[in-house]
């Protein structure tokens, strides 16, 4: 990470000291001062002594790489308040962006999915702080019946703080009363055992959504440019590397395990539709190629979606994804949205 | 960046027949103020809006936890552009720039018959008017609760953290509305094609 120029911190110091400790972090004068005002907000809401060397603190901290979001404990996600605490990923705004997008397919009725018996079921595999299961639930129950969305997670950290989001996010009002038609669950299981598959398999799948672990061991113990100071040192690596235990398929690589086994999971729960989470191009390739060499009948349609998929493309991007198949064919698949290539989805034939 | 003639076309330039309230007396103001204000203008449709995320922000996704969630709006045919970061959530900051931008738009058609330029107008009145009232030296107790209650209307409208919060239309929004009165947005400054 390239360092801060003396010139800038000058300029943020005459701001006020704290804006000069939290631009190591921030990077910019904007996005620092924008900060100090959310921290600023959180001390003036929750300390009531010495606020003046609390928020010093903080900066302090913030500066140095420790999450905005620990500090607070939340990130709004789409109309949601998300709890956030230290050993569960904070939720991105490109899982947002995607999320987002998901539900408005589902609402336009396009994926031909829960549209005519006002049923859905959706699951969401590596669930952390429940961000997916509980945005999708609050933008769709009002158009089904019966809603069913389940979260699912390893790590017991993350099961409670999911669970402990339903709760403050009903208690806001932002997701209708449970205690009636509970449609909302979150689960704690590991998605390599098979009893994952045997409790799910006995009901009916519509919608798979995952976010899995997906950055490559190399990549985080190097860092290199790709993975933030903040994200390596503070977020927890059963979050985002791949663990080491599991033997890897053939023909896969060690950062694409997840997929291989979600795929396997997909073919037994069958769900309509899957939306993946993927870390760059090269491995929505990897995983496409996959996909598309393991079900050659499948009677579906593969789509690349950017961070923004609801943005018009900027015309210096390209629409189509060029996928190499093992017999030395290749196949194209659509791209669509802003920004860096993030999410694949996959509608299935009946 | 350029302001097409095409604008020309699509935005109705036609005089507005919106006027300046006129007032009589304090007692009047009040009402009237609340009464005769033109509706809050409507975003543009988003058709005519180009949308545009942080560039250089790297790899993204799970590798980068950014806070900034920026967002800024182009309405085409008048080439305005503004930018919302009030809050940390993108989708909020979406809905602010569009009434940031249905705001600033009200005001490039109708000039000093925007609403914004309404309000300006009746809080000027107000003031002048009081000042006039204080020379007098004399007040009764009646008319000076008009002219706090006339103020209070008057700042309730021009706020801007008023935006803020009818934005919170469906949903609670948590954090959001804890938001503090200064700085609630930031306007970057107009960049009018050339
Ligand atoms: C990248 S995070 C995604 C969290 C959340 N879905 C989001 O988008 O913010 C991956 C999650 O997978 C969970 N996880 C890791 N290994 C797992 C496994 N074997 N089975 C189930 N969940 C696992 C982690 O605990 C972590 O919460």
């Amino acid at each position: 990470m390239p360092r801060i120029s003396p010139w800038l911190f000058r300029k943020a110091n005459r701001h006020s000291p704290n804006v000069a400790a939290l631009l190591p972090a921030c990077r910019d004068l904007p996005s620092a001062i924008n900060e100090l005002r959310w921290l600023k907000e959180h001390v003036n809401g929750t300390a009531h002594l010495a606020k003046g060397s609390l928020l010093a603190r903080l900066c302090k901290k913030r500066g140095q790489g420790y999450p905005l979001q620990y500090i607070l404990g939340s990130q709004p996600f789409g109309p949601l308040d998300i709890k956030c605490r230290s050993g569960v990923l904070i939720p991105r705004p490109e899982t947002e962006a995607y999320t987002y997008h998901l539900a408005d397919l589902i609402k336009s009725g396009s994926l031909k999915i829960g549209g005519s018996k006002h049923d859905l079921s959706v699951v969401d595999f590596c669930t952390g702080t429940g961000c997916i299961p509980l945005l999708l639930y609050a933008l769709l129950y009002q158009k089904f019946d019966h809603l069913n969305v389940l979260g699912v997670d390893i790590s017991t950290q993350a099961i409670k703080l999911a669970r402990g989001n339903i709760d403050h996010n009903t208690r806001l009002g932002n997701l209708p009363d449970l205690q009636l038609n509970h449609g909302l669950d979150i689960m704690q299981e590991d998605i390599f055992h098979d009893e994952v598959i045997e409790k799910l398999k006995g009901r009916n799948w519509d919608v798979m959504v995952s976010n899995p672990p997906y950055i490559s061991r190399r990549a985080w113990n190097h860092g290199g440019g790709q993975v933030g100071y903040s994200v390596r040192k503070y977020e927890p690596s059963l979050a985002l590397v791949p663990r080491d235990d599991v033997p890897i398929p053939v023909n896969w690589n060690h950062e694409d395990i997840f997929y291989a086994r979600l795929l396997k999971i997909a073919r037994h729960l069958k769900p309509r539709a899957i939306l993946l989470e993927i870390g760059d191009k090269e491995q929505a390739r990897r995983v496409i190629s996959q996909f598309l060499q393991n079900n050659p009948s499948a009677n579906s349609e593969v789509q690349v979606w950017r961070d923004w998929p609801d943005l018009a493309s900027a015309g210096d991007k390209d629409c189509l994804l060029e996928i190499p198949m093992q017999d030395g064919s290749s196949r194209a698949i659509p791209i669509q949205g802003d920004g860096n290539i993030r999410s694949i989805f996959i509608k299935l034939g009946a | 960046m350029s302001r097409s003639i095409g604008f020309l076309t699509t935005l109705p330039l036609v005089p507005s027949t919106r006027a300046i309230p006129r007032f009589h007396s304090f007692s009047t103001l009040g009402a009237a103020l609340l009464k005769n204000l033109p509706p809050r203008p409507k975003p543009p449709p988003d058709s005519e809006i180009e949308e545009s995320y942080l560039k250089g922000s790297g790899p993204g996704g799970q590798k980068i936890n950014k806070t900034n969630s920026a967002v800024q709006l182009k309405h085409i045919p008048t080439g305005i552009v503004v930018k919302s970061q009030a809050t940390r959530s993108r989708s909020q900051n979406r809905k602010l720039a569009r009434e940031i931008l249905a705001q600033k738009v009200d005001e490039f058609i109708n000039g000093d018959q925007s609403r914004s330029a309404i309000v300006g107008a009746i809080k000027k009145k107000k003031a002048d008017s009081a000042a006039k009232k204080s020379r007098r030296k004399y007040r009764r107790l009646e008319e000076e609760e008009e002219v706090a209650n006339a103020e209070v209307a008057a700042t309730l409208e021009d706020n801007p953290d008023e935006i803020a919060e009818q934005s919170s239309d469906t949903t609670n929004l948590g954090r959001i509305p804890n938001i503090g009165i200064h700085n609630n947005y930031r306007l970057e400054p107009l960049h009018w094609a050339t």
